[in-house]
């Protein structure tokens, strides 16, 4: 996938989000907030995944063999990222990226159910979806 | 037992027996207050357990060990003062408790009065048993926090939570400055631990070499006035008297304000010898007691004369300790060891006479009052015996140290020398004509005369026995060490006297001491005081005149200005950081996001737009971030609900084509389910709202949040350029770690679950934890129904 | 929704799609799946279920309280983490035996496993406890 439509098509999608969390309907504010977790998992995916091409599970055929980088971080000489040492490659993408993106994933489903309940209950107490209205009736 | 076993017990029984008072008032109904006196008379005989040694000049420190890693153990210490102390309170304790039997109503709330005493009391009894600077700090604190809690009782009236405001912030805000000074002391000697320093003599030759001695001294000073109302903190005293009198009694006379002179005593050994503590210590408590003597005159209220009674008396002992030479570093120790051991006992039985007055008259106000010794004979005698011990009469225990201060004050004036000789002599006598004019004006303004108004019930009547008992008790004390002074000095002020010193104290007290220069101090007093009463009524009205005339000049009106000040800023501060509507809020979150995204951007890449960028895309890749953009915009601009949470869940389906693309398999599953089951809660939803809700945007807040979101656009874009580029990280990506060891150390191919359950397996296990609460949220939002819909 | 199609259909998916979610949960550690994806996945048959037949149908053939399901997932999770600290590792330190099952032949056995059971059963009660309590709102 190409890196710079990526990146124009994630941040377009913060700024419609963004967007839409600015509305007085509470409803849109819901929406946005969930086009905005949308966007911020593929942020962080899309972060990890130009390191490698591979799926980040062990196949049988490389299973003894590590992924071919050396840990050094010798300050000294300037070196600050890992090295990659000749003829290895980063053969896998980014995992633990992924491993965060799944749990918030889930997390956003819960999160957004509750936020949807609160709207619905605040509308069943107020009458209304508009918050400018229910920050009114608050007093 | 041993004595540090019954220490502990002592101090501990309470706050737990206290702690299960609620489920003891279901049995014992009214009783309670009987409950709360075994409580504290268990106290007092744990005490007495580990008397003895202590008496005999011995000392007991154990500690357990509480914050190894900062070098602080809990500790408690017994030594003369101590064990005094401990007598004190938990004998007062056992007394007001008894008392309250009578005086409280049954239909008040009694489990919480009883509940906040005996915190009371285990707080004051860990402070003064406590070894350790920062474990005094604690206990110290806590029981202004409890006596804040007894003074706002009655929490419906709004003087009481006036003074308990005020109790707290005057003492609460004086421990702050203490324990300043704690530090200030530990860093002078490193230690927190008091014993230490105390039996040191090379550390507190230290102290007083150090050029941080003044400050330590100051801060501590300023802890010790505000708990003992001392200087301008007089203030929260006179509005401490709106809690229930055996509270008064208790914690406002006879211990919680003793606080600050068990503290000055305490560290008398470390600060004493110097000019700094006679001038500051010795100064405070002279103006003070004059001071307070004074305004003493204008007081109506039984309880607010008794109040500055109390400061000008606890500035006695004040003084008495700052008395000090470098040659002789404890003259009035002594003294006002045993004057603060006479006051306890003849000022806790002042006011519980004056909360029978009160409780019987249904007023406090002694202007009212007169002649209420035909009624309540007893309740006369037994509170002329108390007023006429603190006036200093013989053969009262007043008289004797009484005596004590003006032979102290003469000694000291001698040693200093000049003008010194005469006028540390003539301040004492002064408090004492201040004091013997106060005195008098109790017992003559409520009991002797005529009747000064018909407001007063027609049939009033000596209280009840349980009433009656707790200050005959205590004025029976007061004639007992008057006539025998020899026991209570020999068993509580010597060892009391020989704790401070750090030496042993031989003291020889006894009623006549033949025609000395004190005895004759002590004429003038009476004569003067006596004058001085003939043209009381003169003065207090000249007093009032002066106050309406200068409203401003009292500590009051500084204080009252400042806390209203506080409250004001506060309220208009709060209103504009805290507007209320939601979307000032998310602005300002947005702006500070951008100014934190942006502004480092634009200052470390160099270059925002990178050089070479990659715009090549195959067709079916277009098409799909084609088709996500699309439906976000349709989401965001769709009027019924139902439409455009149909484009949002459009959305979410491509994204988990995305994640398809970006080799992340777990992902697009996760995401494909969640969104099925997101898209059916928001159906759920929306078919109990209105379909529709059109939001009229102006064009000028059109235009300002798309800048906004144009901004966050920008930001991000600029982000994800600069970020796919490569930029090298400063610090090595931990993700290669998971990639190594995935299968050997944690035996699992697939890397992404092995982090979830196994790496980060404590990340995972709170994400459960926000699922499970989120569940429950839910339900309780569901089931919190408010009845009238 | 109720046409006859769905009824028929989601009668006979839901037992394969449980199914496949616990194969999806067991085979988590070493392929695609683990506990959250499992979970989700159960969670998405039964309100399927919900959707086609209506909670009231659901219930009277099955009634649950999906609110044990999430208190039973902690306890196995926690438990997991505690059973590392009796023989005196860190909390949730994992361990791995291989062990002759019958039927099965020779399996690994990790004790992340019994974490990941933990997560699928708060997965799938905390989302339909949420489902329910809402569907249930008249």
């Amino acid at each position: 996938m190409n890196h710079m439509i990526l990146a124009i098509t994630i941040a377009m999608l913060f700024g419609i989000g963004t967007f839409m969390i600015l509305r007085k309907d509470m409803i849109r504010v819901a929406i946005g907030i969930t086009i905005l977790s949308h966007a911020t998992n593929l942020l962080i995916v899309s972060s990890g995944a130009f390191l490698g091409d591979k799926v980040p599970i062990i196949t049988d055929q490389n299973a003894g063999s590590s992924s071919g980088f050396i840990f050094t971080d010798d300050l000294s000489q300037g070196i600050l990222a890992p090295i990659v040492s000749n003829g290895a490659q980063a053969i896998y993408v980014d995992p633990l990226v992924q491993a965060l993106t799944l749990t918030a994933i889930v997390i956003s489903l819960a999160t957004t159910a509750f936020l949807l309940i609160l709207c619905y209950r605040v509308y069943q107490e107020h009458g209304t979806t508009d918050l400018s209205e229910i920050r009114r009736l608050k007093g | 037992m041993d004595p540090f076993t019954a220490i502990t017990l002592a101090v501990f029984l309470p706050f737990i027996l206290a702690a299960i008072l609620p489920a003891v008032e279901k049995v014992l109904k009214g009783n309670i207050g009987w409950y709360a006196s075994a409580v504290s008379f268990l106290s007092l005989l744990l005490i007495a357990l580990a008397a003895p040694e202590i008496i005999h000049g011995g000392t007991i420190q154990k500690s357990v060990e509480w914050l190894p890693s900062m070098g602080i153990d809990f500790s408690f210490y017994m030594d003369g003062l101590s064990i005094m102390f401990g007598f004190i309170v938990s004998g007062i304790a056992v007394i007001i408790m008894s008392y309250s039997n009578g005086y409280m109503s049954k239909k008040e709330d009694l489990a919480r009065y009883y509940q906040q005493l005996l915190f009371f009391m285990g707080s004051m009894l860990g402070m003064v048993f406590s070894a350790n600077l920062l474990q005094l700090f604690i206990f110290w604190e806590l029981t202004s926090i409890t006596s804040f809690m007894l003074i706002g009782y009655w929490r419906n009236r709004p003087m009481s939570v006036y003074g308990a405001t005020k109790s707290l912030l005057v003492t609460a805000g004086g421990g702050v400055f203490m324990l300043a000074g704690f530090l200030v002391l530990n860093i002078i000697t490193g230690t927190f631990d008091l014993v230490t320093i105390m039996n040191d003599p090379s550390i507190i030759a230290n102290i007083k070499a150090h050029d941080l001695f003044l400050p330590a001294l100051v801060l501590i000073l300023i802890g010790a006035a505000s708990k003992s109302a001392q200087g301008p903190f007089y203030i929260w005293l006179p509005n401490a008297m709106e809690a229930p009198t055996p509270v008064s009694a208790f914690l406002h006379s006879a211990t919680m304000v003793k606080a600050g002179i068990y503290l000055i005593a305490r560290i008398h050994p470390i600060f004493s010898g110097t000019e700094a503590w006679f001038i500051l210590v010795s100064g405070l408590g002279i103006i003070t007691m004059l001071a307070a003597g004074f305004l003493a005159f204008r007081q109506t209220d039984i309880k607010g004369l008794l109040a500055y009674s109390t400061i000008s008396q606890l500035a006695y002992m004040v003084a008495m300790y700052g008395y000090t030479t470098y040659q002789y570093p404890g003259i009035g120790v002594a003294s006002a060891t045993f004057h603060l051991l006479n006051h306890a006992t003849f000022k806790a039985c002042l006011f519980l006479v004056a909360g029978i007055v009160a409780h019987e008259t249904a007023t406090r106000d002694i202007s009212k009052m007169g002649g209420l010794r035909k009624e309540m004979p007893i309740t006369f005698v037994i509170g002329t015996i108390a007023a006429l011990s603190m006036a200093g009469v013989p053969p009262l225990n007043g008289f004797l140290s009484k005596e004590m201060f003006y032979e102290s004050s003469l000694e000291m004036g001698h040693l200093l020398g000049g003008p010194f000789e005469i006028l540390i002599p003539l301040f004492a006598v002064l408090g004492g004509v201040f004091t013997f004019a106060y005195s008098i004006k109790f017992i003559d303004g409520i009991f002797l005369g005529k009747r000064r108004s018909r407001v007063l019930p027609k049939h009033i009547h000596e209280p009840s026995l349980v009433m009656l008992v707790p200050p005959a008790l205590l004025s029976a004390i007061v004639i007992l060490i008057g006539l025998f002074p020899s026991v209570a000095v020999q068993y509580i002020i010597e060892p009391a006297s020989s704790a401070i010193l750090l030496e042993d104290v031989h003291l020889h007290v006894s009623l006549w001491h033949g025609f000395t220069t004190a005895l004759l101090m002590t004429v003038i007093t009476f004569i003067a005081g006596i004058a001085l009463y003939k043209r009381y009524d003169a003065i207090a009205a000249w007093q009032n005149r002066f106050n309406e005339i200068h409203p401003r000049f009292s500590v009051n009106y500084v204080y009252d200005s400042i806390v209203d000040g506080a409250k004001g800023k506060s309220k208009s501060f709060a209103a504009f950081m805290q507007p209320g509507p939601l979307k000032p809020y998310l602005v300002s979150m947005l702006l500070l996001f951008l100014f934190l995204g942006a502004v480092p951007a634009i200052l470390v890449a160099s270059v925002i737009i990178p050089a070479n960028m990659e715009f090549g895309i195959s067709f079916y890749e277009g098409l799909l971030l084609a088709i996500m953009v699309v439906s976000a915009l349709g989401a965001a601009i769709l009027k019924k609900y139902l439409h455009a949470i149909i484009a949002v869940s459009a959305l979410g389906y491509i994204i988990s084509l995305v994640f398809i693309y970006m080799r992340a398999p777990d992902l697009a599953m996760t995401q494909i389910l969640v969104e099925t089951l997101l898209t059916i809660i928001f159906l759920l939803v929306i078919v109990k709202v209105p379909q529709t809700f059109t939001e009229k945007i102006g064009r000028s807040v059109l235009v300002r949040d798309l800048l906004i979101s144009s901004a966050v656009f920008a930001t991000i874009l600029v982000l994800l350029m600069n970020a796919f580029q490569g930029i090298a990280s400063p610090f090595e990506s931990i993700s290669y770690y998971f990639i190594e060891n995935s299968l050997p150390l944690a035996q699992g191919r697939n890397m992404v679950n092995v982090i979830l359950v196994d790496f980060r397996g404590f990340d995972t296990l709170g994400e459960i934890v926000v699922i499970s609460l989120a569940g429950l949220g839910v339900y309780n939002l569901i089931k919190s129904r408010s009845d009238d819909t | 929704m109720t046409t006859l199609i769905a009824r028929t259909v989601s009668k006979a998916c839901l037992p394969i799609i449980i199914l496949f979610s616990v194969s999806l949960l067991l085979a988590g550690h070493d392929n695609p799946g683990g506990g959250f994806i499992g979970g989700v996945m159960f969670a998405t048959a039964v309100s399927l279920m919900y959707v086609v037949f209506g909670l009231n149908y659901i219930e009277a053939l099955y009634n649950n309280n999906w609110d044990k399901w999430f208190g039973i997932g902690l306890l196995v999770a926690s438990l997991t983490g505690i059973g590392a600290m009796l023989f005196g590792y860190n909390f949730l330190r994992s361990m791995s035996i291989y062990a002759t099952l019958p039927l099965v032949g020779s399996t690994k056995i990790i004790s992340t496993t019994f974490f990941d059971i933990g997560v699928y059963l708060v997965v799938i009660g905390g989302l339909l406890y949420i489902f329910k309590s809402m569907g249930e709102d008249k």
